[in-house]
């Protein structure tokens, strides 16, 4: 398994991985054509346990061994959950560990990091499907689709119009790569977009940015609002009653980051009262999503089961892609792209 | 016309939605955007209680009748027809606001000289956004999950993204054309459907309706998007759905009768295709009793992606002065019927 004059990389699947996230020898090959000059320069395994590491009931004595027998020699670790403690022993020449989410809360809080490892994650490569599942939202939102939908199981034909959505607003909070897409999204279809970040500085895509603390003031003056915040201590439960209350009547909301940054049953009430016009969820609370959740049968609410942003064809190619752009800093001892901020947590 | 003005009259119907009752404040708005106009032309707004003629009242008619025997330019989308020429001596052309004037034809009732404009175009911005939606929403697979949302169902399908898939749209006029401008910009491959139209601008190909079961049979979507006529009715059957194969996605944005309800119903249940989303139907309002809202992977709308609340009657009138303006000049005027054919 080791070769000693390459960077040894261990990529950690397991056999119930979802196609979508699943490492196959053919993904594998793909990278190494794309980026023939690292092609000499690593040495690729994979590692594939009979489980994912968080699914219970989780791993057996076989997965255990599997994976102490291949981190031990690894270099850099691409993977998304495994054993965290005593990492220094068991991997004595880990220097970099790539994570398969952009998300990774699930690891928090980071003190298990030996010093001298980069934790790098997955912002990014969900762009293009993210900016598409935007724009998608956006423009079920404005058809009030998720109104449709309630009417539907209701046999209920409930003719109405609505006007085209070019012109609108949209507060997106949190600017960051997955804030990005969607903004873009936003762009293509003719709004304004404003973005709510602790990073006010300007960037592609953002008419306007704020700090948190105007969010209220942000919120008022909305047609449409996302969010695509990452889940931290500051971050959860921030989307409550007194934000739902401050946006606009009739207003659409998305949540395609994580469930727990949004109080649910605020959002219940609101979408209840008829105060916002409909909702599009992909994140929740617990997933997936409890049989007797009252979110099923919330009117004017459309769920989807966190699919939203993972692009089933190109996901991996894309993962794949970062690592590789990666490589060369990684060689130089370079900063690279996507390093976590271990105290920030994301 | 009126005085030395050329008249137009507006007929609504007070049974109607909204969306397409004309107000003063419309014509207002329409004489603030052509100033110049405003003492060429005398706008009225008349209304009946209801589209068809059969419930028209007295007052209804005789209100009507009042009007046309100054108009020179009739709005509208329900009237009587008979003895038009008589009742209305002037009018020289009608302008219907909706696309479709199947509701009034045959057209042996439109006198000699006398011309049939139709809204087609008026709805495009609208329904541009609306067939968006719908491409992003087969390509996601709404319809499949809205089914598991009714069952409690956590149902984790994972897509890709639309780029590079194959749309196909049969009727390639203003709707289909576009529907295949908003496609394209998706990235998509475009393949038309249409007997008179033998090339477009947003299509890689259009194809003769005798080739149909070829192009179906690598299509991810499927658009159905021709007028109503005697040969389009009913042309997408059990037939026809069966050479799409089953990852296809398919909508209906123009009118009911062009598909074959049921047959598309067995199909979704059948698994055969991936989803649906209809915006028209063989009746509507859809029944409440109609199989239909129960269909696994089907997904309603009530005859909504075209008309846009906001914009529906300035964008109308907005033709209707644009006619005038090319009547004025001698140049032919847009929209015509061709009666023949029925669009």
């Amino acid at each position: 398994m080791k070769s000693q004059d390459k960077i040894n990389i261990m990529v950690l699947t397991a056999e119930d991985s979802l196609k979508v996230f699943r490492f196959t020898q053919d993904r594998i090959d793909a990278v190494l054509e794309r980026f023939p000059e690292h092609k000499d320069k690593v040495n690729i395994y994979t590692v594939r346990t009979s489980t994912s590491f968080e699914n219970t009931p989780g791993w057996n004595t076989n997965d255990y061994e599997l994976f102490k027998d291949g981190i031990k020699d690894a270099d850099v670790l691409i993977g998304y959950m495994f054993p965290l403690e005593d990492l220094s022993q068991t991997a004595p020449h880990l220097k970099w560990i790539h994570i398969i989410g952009a998300g990774i809360e699930h690891l928090h809080p980071l003190t298990w990091v030996p010093n001298g490892v980069t934790l790098t994650n997955n912002r990014g490569a969900h762009g293009p499907k993210t900016c598409e599942y935007a724009m998608m939202a956006l423009l079920m939102l404005a058809n009030n689709m998720p109104r449709l939908g309630t009417a539907q199981h209701r046999n209920f034909w409930d003719g109405h119009f609505v006007s085209v959505i070019k012109g609108s607003r949209v507060a997106i909070i949190g600017a960051g790569k997955q804030g990005s897409a969607v903004a873009l999204a936003a762009k293509r279809l003719g709004l304004f977009t404003i973005g709510i970040d602790i990073d006010v500085t300007p960037r592609a895509d953002f008419d306007e940015i704020y700090e948190p603390g105007k969010l209220h003031e942000v919120l008022s003056d909305s047609d449409y609002v996302a969010v695509t915040l990452p889940m931290t201590q500051e971050t959860e439960r921030s989307i409550g009653k007194m934000e739902f209350a401050a946006m606009k009547q009739g207003a659409g909301f998305f949540n395609i980051s994580r469930g727990k940054i949004v109080d649910t049953l605020a959002l219940i009430e609101s979408l209840s009262s008829g105060h916002i016009s409909g909702a599009i969820l992909d994140v929740f609370d617990a997933e997936p999503l409890p049989k007797d959740s009252p979110l099923w049968s919330t009117p004017n609410l459309i769920i989807t089961p966190h699919m939203g942003c993972d692009d089933e064809e190109n996901y991996i190619h894309r993962t794949l892609d970062i690592v590789f752009d990666n490589l060369s800093k990684f060689i130089a001892k370079a900063p690279m792209q996507n390093e976590v901020d271990k105290h920030k947590g994301y | 016309m009126r005085g030395n003005k050329t008249h137009i009259h507006i007929e609504n119907s007070r049974s109607s939605v909204e969306v397409f009752k004309a107000n003063k404040k419309h014509v207002e708005d329409l004489f603030a955007r052509n100033a110049d106009l405003a003492d060429k032309l005398d706008i009225t707004i008349g209304s009946s209680n209801y589209d068809e003629i059969e419930r028209w009242s007295k007052e209804d008619f005789k209100e009507y009748y009042g009007y046309m025997t100054t108009a020179d330019i009739l709005v509208g989308y329900s009237f009587p027809t008979a003895d038009i020429e008589t009742y209305a001596p002037n009018l020289r052309w009608i302008h219907f606001i909706s696309s479709g004037v199947e509701h009034i034809s045959p057209f042996n009732w439109v006198p000699s000289g006398m011309t049939l404009i139709n809204n087609r175009g008026v709805h495009l911005p609208k329904s541009g956004e609306s067939f968006a939606t719908f491409l992003g929403m087969l390509n996601s697979a709404i319809p499949r999950l809205l089914t598991a949302q009714r069952n409690h169902k956590w149902d984790r399908v994972f897509t890709t993204i639309i780029a590079g898939k194959t749309l196909v749209i049969l009727g390639v006029g203003h709707q289909g054309g576009e529907m295949a401008r908003k496609a394209k910009e998706m990235g998509l491959q475009v393949i038309g459907i249409d007997p008179y139209c033998k090339e477009h601008p947003c299509c890689d190909v259009v194809v003769t309706t005798d080739k149909m079961q070829e192009v179906f049979a690598d299509a991810d979507f499927l658009a159905i998007a021709a007028p109503l006529t005697k040969e389009t009715k009913g042309i997408i059957g059990k037939e026809q759905l069966g050479w799409l194969p089953a990852k296809a996605g398919v909508m209906n944005v123009s009118r009911g009768p062009l598909l074959d309800e049921i047959a598309l119903h067995e199909k979704l249940c059948a698994g055969e295709l991936s989803g649906a989303i209809l915006d028209v139907f063989e009746t509507e309002p859809l029944q409440e009793d109609s199989l239909l809202w129960r269909t696994p992977n089907l997904i309603i709308t009530p005859h909504v992606s075209s008309d846009d609340l906001v914009n529906y009657i300035p964008l109308t009138l907005d033709l209707t002065i644009e006619n005038y303006r090319n009547e004025l000049v001698g140049k032919p005027l847009k929209n015509i019927v061709d009666t023949s054919r029925e669009f």
